[in-house]
């Protein structure tokens, strides 16, 4: 299933993107917003170590005791809400530390939800063109820039959800421009600092260092990258806070949580999975893009854990590349994009389906979960459906990338 | 491909009208400002009276507090049309939070609009120093909101458009720079070579 592209010119394209996300950004909410941004609030009273922080303070103790992210995401978040806040009114601090229901009647809640979330469009924005400048030698140079600003999960994920996951996603997706590049040092850096914001593209330096680059451009980016991740972390590295709520949490473990027994030990799927996977690039580095592998990884961590809906943002920069450079087509991604909404559909978390459309109105919230279709003994029946439909397409479209071999300059 | 972005927008723009299809309550009276707590126990009731400003009223939703969720006795809630009891509900005191949103549901009321209600808090087994409260405006006015079975779904659908696009306007800082900003992105756009 190919479309041809008429009369889609770049400008058309980004016109029609911003206008979507102006129209989506100001007027849904999750409370996942709201709830990291009360936490990277107290950077503007100058609280350095907010993991030890939100611990002590009688307020956050019981309602925000801790903060799962890299202390980078506390500062950039921390700071640009620190820059948008003055703008915002005297109730922007009020609201986010309101946890009762009046949090969606706030006269001004479009203008927060508006300027929390323009930082994450800007990202957006700049990853588009980042796959642009990485087609550039791609006929579908444009379709795959319109698959990146039209398909509904970025939508949903980025600018109706409105998570941070779009910066270390764009952070990845240049990391691996300036690796096309031969810059190795910048592409250190950006992994580095993606690193640094989640820790999941940790998962892509085994890749990096396995290509046919030389062994002193391989060292520089294993420097560069493990370092700048290493600076960040180094002030927090003993607190035993910071431990606990990032380098053992529960979003950083979770990945491994599902076991297979083998020779009487228990070891987690997606690690042999994994394993399995960094074997084989050695095998097929020549015949398939590194960023394929990228994808793979992605899928496996989607298939073996319960994820977020956000953390498919990390993938559909490559899946937009993959499209572009013709290794899957629009078949593939339409039938992954309806699994992924399948899968959230049942989630059991109104606030991912019509509880977003809280601050429009709060009878949003009355509306029963679509859940609900389904009786409440199958509830568990259905959620394992789903997911489990969900990662049978995963496998699907790993198959297909792994066909779909070219030769690689 | 070049009607993708128009197809997603008309989505957008009617998902909140389709998505209220799955509505099964609205809204009638949302007072929501609150300044005051004030106290029920023993022979100390609390009662108030309001207006239903909608037809089929079917639940009701004050916000109660239960300091340090002391209270485990039990709460009564009447409901009386003409110093009549109605409608009337019993609930534990440990099921109230500190403060929580407690919502009060029962059988509808067909003709309920325009009907003034008078509404009974009240829990004689409860002592002084675990009292419960209710929290209400500066002129003791419960935060209160009702919920009624809606009679017409087309209006309910062009009331929430009427209301989200007031409040759209009545941000007019929000409205002004959402505005600006798209348009000057959309200049800049357009006037630099891509």
């Amino acid at each position: 299933m190919e479309i041809k592209n008429h009369l889609m010119s770049i400008k058309y394209i980004l016109i029609w993107a911003i206008l979507l996300r102006f129209l989506i950004m100001p007027f849904f909410f999750h409370p996942d917003l709201k709830d990291i941004n009360l936490r990277v609030s107290f950077l503007h009273i100058g609280i350095f170590n907010i993991y030890e922080y939100l611990k002590q303070n009688e307020f956050t103790k019981v309602n925000a005791p801790d903060f799962a992210y890299p202390p980078l995401a506390y500062f950039i978040l921390g700071g640009y809400q620190s820059i948008v806040s003055p703008i915002l009114g005297n109730d922007f601090k009020k609201w986010l530390f309101d946890f009762s229901d009046n949090k969606y009647g706030y006269q001004n809640i479009f203008f927060y939800l508006f300027s929390l979330k323009f930082i994450y469009f800007i990202f957006d924005l700049f990853t588009g063109l980042l796959i642009y400048k990485l087609l550039s030698n791609s006929n579908k140079q444009k379709l795959a820039l319109s698959l990146w600003f039209f398909n509904p999960i970025n939508l949903y994920a980025i600018s109706a959800i409105g998570q941070f996951d779009i910066i270390p996603t764009f952070l990845s997706v240049l990391s691996y421009f300036f690796w096309n590049k031969k810059k190795t040092f910048l592409a250190g850096l950006s992994l580095g600092t993606a690193i640094a914001f989640k820790t999941y593209p940790l998962l892509f330096l085994p890749f990096y260092l396995l290509t046919k680059e030389s062994l002193k451009n391989k060292i520089v980016f294993l420097i560069t990258s493990l370092g700048i991740y290493g600076i960040t972390i180094l002030p927090f590295i003993n607190s035993r806070e910071f431990q606990n709520d990032v380098l053992f949490s529960g979003l950083s473990t979770r990945i491994f949580q599902l076991k297979v027994t083998l020779l009487d030990h228990q070891l987690s799927t997606f690690a042999i999975l994994y394993l399995l996977l960094v074997i084989g690039y050695i095998f097929l580095r020549s015949k398939i893009p590194l960023y394929i592998f990228f994808i793979i990884s992605l899928l496996l961590v989607f298939s073996t854990a319960r994820f977020h809906p956000q953390w498919i943002i990390w993938l559909m920069p490559f899946l937009a590349l993959a499209y572009g450079e013709g290794k899957i087509n629009l078949k593939y991604i339409s039938l992954f994009t309806f699994f992924y909404f399948i899968y959230f559909i049942f989630f059991g978390d109104s606030f991912l389906t019509t509880g977003l459309l809280s601050p429009i109105s709060t009878l949003y919230l009355e509306i029963p979960s679509l859940t609900k279709i389904v009786p409440d003994n199958y509830q568990n029946l259905m959620g394992m459906f789903t997911q489990s439909s969900f990662a049978i397409v995963s496998l699907i479209i790993i198959i297909k990338l792994l066909r779909s071999k070219t030769l690689i300059k | 491909m070049k009607y993708i972005p128009v197809i997603f927008l008309i989505i957008i723009l009617i998902l909140p009208a389709i998505t209220l299809l799955g509505l099964r309550k609205e809204i009638g009276l949302n007072q929501t400002t609150e300044g005051e707590i004030l106290f029920f126990y023993g022979v100390n009731d609390y009662r108030f009276t309001f207006l239903s400003p909608k037809e089929n009223l079917s639940s009701i939703v004050l916000k109660l507090k239960n300091i340090s969720i002391r209270n485990s006795k039990p709460v009564s809630f009447s409901l009386l049309e003409n110093q009549e009891v109605i409608r009337q509900l019993h609930i534990n005191g440990s099921n109230i939070g500190d403060p929580d949103v407690v919502r009060f549901a029962f059988a509808e009321i067909k003709n309920s609009k325009n009907v003034k209600y008078s509404v009974i808090l009240s829990s004689p087994e409860t002592e002084k120093n675990e009292a419960l409260g209710i929290h209400t405006n500066t002129l003791n006015n419960p935060v209160i909101i009702t919920y009624h079975i809606p009679t017409s779904r087309l209006q309910l659908i062009s009331g929430v458009y009427k209301n989200f696009v007031d409040k759209i306007l009545a941000d007019k800082i929000f409205f002004i720079t959402w505005i600006i900003l798209f348009d000057s992105i959309v200049f800049i756009i357009k006037s630099i070579d891509i």
